[in-house]
């Protein structure tokens, strides 16, 4: 392997490395209430040995399926300052490097191949559900990209061990393992259909991976499958978002969108070729599950980005092949630098731009914690959920863990029509139906609701304003 | 490392697959719930079975049942409460020991028939045992067997029938047209199994000439049970999840022996069109599996055997990497597996528990035999038997008069908000107490402390009075 590519390959993962931990390390913040209720999963860990199976803060009361293998990994991690910034940037930044070698080993081209990988360092979607998150999706991406490198390179012995380890750290990890399931039936498909001769070991292997994710998932779930049948599989998430097409593109970033799409095109009609089975495969299992609803929309688009990245080089490598054709052969570092600009232009500053602090003040659930009954039950919407047993070590009244919850679409609902709706009489009987005892309405709440104050609010008789964003309820 | 597994090999068939390791199994394992639940009565059936055997043994087969649904015709399958109350007058058991012991029994003889059958059509020792390990650990099988259900004479009686016309003396072989017909008195898909499976054996061993016989009895059988029982073939709707155990099906498949028997369909597959007669009685079972989800207790069987047929036709497989032929092998053994014990942990719990039955007999005490007491179908059953009072709805729905409206009437007054829909209701169906569990608080019915029903009867003690309160159960009386 050459040195210099390896040292620019080195300088973009340093430079994604830096531009996810400055991102991280200036917000007051985490983003996402669910990064919190990992660290309570991981804070219980460090206490008793053993992830949470009961959250009595949650729903007031509720058991939970944890797969542990995020917790425990982050458990160990937990004695460096800042892990839960630090070690999710490297992991998102990891995709940098695996980028890059499953470019590699698409196009056999160093060029395209660092291009690819300084892509997949900067995609506009990571800045809404990966940086400044500590969610199992930083995990979660970056050990579904290794594995499809592995498998790419699977006659390797040691990548053939990796790719099993990844199988199990994987199914322990998330269900998204199901994706990588869906991933690889596709590609099966797409495999004899094209006539690809498959090495007998993949076929093995991918046979066993099929039953070893099935053991594991069907094994954490048991209970939910008990509880709601094949339900589970929609049931009980009361979001239900519909695609923002134009939204998408940019969230997926225009240069890998455009670049993607010509790579898969140039990959349909040039020789066929295992590995663009592969990314076609990526591609063709997120849009199913999209189709049928099986995965949520900002999470599918991180997938659909990289898949659309690894495409990419495709494109990437042609028009470099293309060029070194024209007159123009000699202006290969022209072109480079004219897709550095283009590069910073669409890629960098819209991943920059897009980037939002979730939260800026929480300091008011740290006063419920200090100044309010234990037993309280704090009102919060969905997205704050979490927020409420974390910082205020009370119970709320809905988060974002939906399986086994007790009713969380109605519940949904009728926060919605708490916060916004206009019957004062409908508030109380739903205030009192949740045992609530206070509501917190922020600012940013106020924006989530497009609201000014709670809109029925006539006299304090019943609801009573204690802080500026916390209301008491006290009939 | 071949030779290690050569000589694993060697080790299990010494070991596992001898019948008495097999017989020893399956009789643990049968047994095993007892020692965690206590030998008592255990489900809704096996009450439904005892209520009904003690009334034909105290008055004959009645016209009308009194309890069920507030009262209704008198229309059950009659071969297991018959059987009950034929071996309590020749054994002098009763009814409730054989509802206990029985279940046993006939899944340990079930099994053995299974074994037999199977060594008859020289199965091979290795191929034979899986077989039976995976029927013993199918929830099909342990839900026949752990506890006294619908399935459990007549399960029995079909392998026992099928025994006797593979046997070759003549003489076994008549026994096995009386065997047969004691099939007229459960549901017609057992009829129905016995039919298709004389059917294809006659066919396969060229000897269609004396199916005549059998299917002339079976035939018979079919037309009794549909003019006394006119249950039809009882076909209903029924979830795609119910026919799963993994995915919430009460006796439902295990989803790895269908993966095993795929492999097995590969392995038939091998001699093509030479298998045909299997291909048609796989897909003539699915066919009234569709229909009737009972039938799934004989798919399960055939499942089994060709399951065990799956992971021969795996491990014989030449692959490239014997780890991943191992680990595989290991994951689908350890999916039966897993199958059997989730359905054993599910079932060690005793149903109906300690609190219920007190409740139960509370309300035996305290309420008059013409009171008509509202919960839950999954209780309605326990209302009859144990309480001896009528229920509103229970598990019993096939000729329930208005079982349809009751069910909406039921949900209606569950999650209603309003106090004179609810006393409308409640009265109209002449409904005296209603009984609440915490299952049914804590989402069999509601989710929240103050949902419909809940809330009305707290908010109207004028019309609704709290007799009884002990353990999360409680006993509303409707003044």
């Amino acid at each position: 392997m050459k040195k210099k590519p390896l040292k620019i390959l080195a300088i973009i993962f340093l430079l994604s490395l830096i531009f996810n931990l400055y991102l991280s390390l200036s917000s007051p913040y985490l983003n996402n209430d669910k990064s919190y209720f990992n660290l309570r999963v991981i804070d219980q860990i460090k206490n008793t040995g053993l992830p949470l199976f009961y959250d009595e803060l949650s729903y007031g009361g509720r058991y939970l399926i944890v797969q542990p293998f995020f917790h425990y990994l982050f458990m160990i991690l937990s004695f460096v300052p800042f892990y839960f910034n630090i070690f999710p940037a490297l992991l998102v930044s990891s995709l940098v490097l695996i980028s890059y070698f499953i470019a590699r080993e698409i196009t056999n081209d160093e060029n395209s191949s660092l291009i690819t990988a300084l892509l997949a360092g900067f995609v506009p979607i990571y800045s809404k559900t990966l940086i400044n998150q500590f969610t199992i999706y930083t995990l979660v991406l970056p050990l579904i990209a290794f594995m499809i490198l592995c498998f790419i390179k699977l006659e390797e012995k040691k990548y053939f061990v990796f790719f099993i380890i990844g199988g199990i750290i994987l199914s322990l990890t998330h269900s998204s393992s199901f994706l990588l399931l869906f991933i690889f039936l596709f590609y099966i498909l797409l495999v004899n259909v094209e006539n690809i001769k498959l090495i007998k070991l993949k076929k093995e292997t991918l046979l066993f991976m099929f039953f070893l994710i099935f053991m594991i998932n069907i094994l954490f779930f048991r209970k939910a499958f008990f509880q709601y049948g094949l339900d589970v599989v929609y049931g009980n998430n009361p979001l239900f978002n519909t695609i923002n097409i134009f939204q998408s593109f940019y969230l997926l970033g225009v240069i890998p969108l455009f670049l993607g799409i010509i790579g898969l095109y140039q990959g349909f009609f040039g020789p066929k070729k295992e590995q663009i089975t592969l990314i076609y495969s990526i591609i063709l299992g997120i849009l199913f599950l999209f189709l049928i609803r099986l995965i949520d929309i900002k999470i599918g688009l991180l997938f659909l980005s990289f898949g659309l990245v690894i495409a990419s080089s495709l494109a990437i490598k042609n028009f470099f092949v293309y060029l070194d054709k024209t007159k123009f052969s000699n202006s290969r570092r022209l072109a480079i630098l004219v897709f550095i600009i283009f590069f910073i232009g669409l890629s960098f500053l819209p991943t920059y731009f897009n980037y939002k602090e979730e939260f800026t003040d929480l300091n008011d659930f740290e006063w419920l914690k200090n100044n309010v009954d234990e037993n309280s039950v704090i009102l919060t919407p969905l997205e704050y959920g979490h927020l409420v047993p974390y910082f205020s070590d009370r119970s709320n009244v809905i988060d974002s863990n939906f399986l086994l919850a007790p009713d969380p679409i109605q519940r949904y609902h009728d926060i919605n029509l708490i916060y916004s709706g206009w019957s004062y009489n409908k508030a109380i009987e739903l205030l009192k139906d949740y045992s609530v005892d206070y509501i917190y309405i922020s600012k940013d709440v106020k924006n989530i609701y497009n609201i000014d104050d709670l809109p029925y609010l006539e006299n304090e008789e019943c609801i009573r304003r204690i802080k500026e964003s916390i209301y008491q309820f006290v009939c | 490392m071949k030779n290690a597994l050569e000589g694993l090999r060697k080790a299990y068939i010494s070991l596992f697959a001898s019948p008495y390791a097999i017989f020893s199994v399956g009789l643990v394992i049968l047994i095993l719930p007892y020692f965690f639940r206590g030998f008592a009565l255990h489900g809704q059936e096996s009450y439904f079975f005892k209520r009904i055997s003690e009334f034909i043994l105290e008055n004959n087969i009645p016209d009308y049942d009194f309890l069920s649904f507030g009262g209704r015709a008198f229309f059950y399958s009659m071969g297991a409460p018959l059987s009950l109350v034929i071996a309590n007058l020749l054994f002098k058991i009763n009814i409730t020991n054989l509802l206990v012991f029985t279940p046993t029994i006939f899944g340990f003889l079930s099994l053995a028939f299974f074994y037999l059958i199977l060594r008859h059509f020289n199965v091979k020792k290795n191929t034979l045992s899986f077989a039976c390990y995976m029927l013993v650990l199918s929830p099909p099988f342990l839900y026949s067997f752990t506890h006294f259900t619908s399935f459990t004479i007549p399960l029995f009686l079909n392998l026992l029938g099928f025994y006797f016309i593979i046997n070759e003396k003549k003489k076994i072989n008549h026994i096995a047209v009386a065997v047969y017909f004691l099939l007229t008195f459960f549901d017609a898909v057992h009829i129905l199994f016995g039919l298709l499976l004389s059917l294809f054996y006659f066919y396969k061993t060229k000897n269609l000439k004396r199916f005549i016989p059998y299917s002339f009895v079976l035939l018979f059988a079919m037309y009794l049970n549909n003019h006394f029982m006119k249950y039809g073939l009882d076909i209903t709707n029924h979830r795609f999840y119910e026919y799963f155990f993994t995915f919430g099906g009460v006796y439902g498949l295990s989803i790895f022996l269908l993966f095993l028997s795929f492999f097995g369909l590969i392995w038939l597959w091998k001699r093509k069109y030479n298998n045909l007669i299997y291909y048609i009685f796989l897909i003539s079972s699915l066919v009234i599996l569709l229909l009737n989800i009972k039938y799934l207790v004989y798919f399960n069987m055939a499942l089994c055997i060709l399951g065990a047929y799956g992971l021969k036709y795996i491990y014989k497989f030449r692959w490239s990497s014997t780890i991943i032929r191992n680990l595989t092998v290991m994951l689908l053994i350890g999916g039966i597996l897993f199958s059997g014990v989730s359905f054993l942990i599910e079932n060690f719990k005793q149903d109906p528990s300690d609190e219920l039955n007190d409740t139960l007999d509370y309300l035996e005490k305290k309420t008059s035999p013409r009171d008509v007491i509202l919960t839950h179908e999954k209780y309605g059953m326990y209302i009859n038997s144990i309480s001896k009072r009528k229920n509103f709805v229970d598990f019993n729905k096939v000729y329930a008069p208005g079982s349809k409206l009751r069910f909406f009437y039921m949900e209606k007054v569950f999650h209603s908000r309003r106090l004179d829909e609810l006393l409308n209701l409640v009265r109209n169906n002449r409904v005296s107490y209603i009984l609440i569990t915490p299952e049914m608080k804590n989402g069999l019915v509601w989710n929240k402390d103050n949902e419909g029903l809940l809330y009305v009867i707290k908010k109207n003690p004028d019309y609704f009075n709290l007799v009884y309160d002990k353990d999360g159960y409680e006993i509303w009386r409707i003044l």
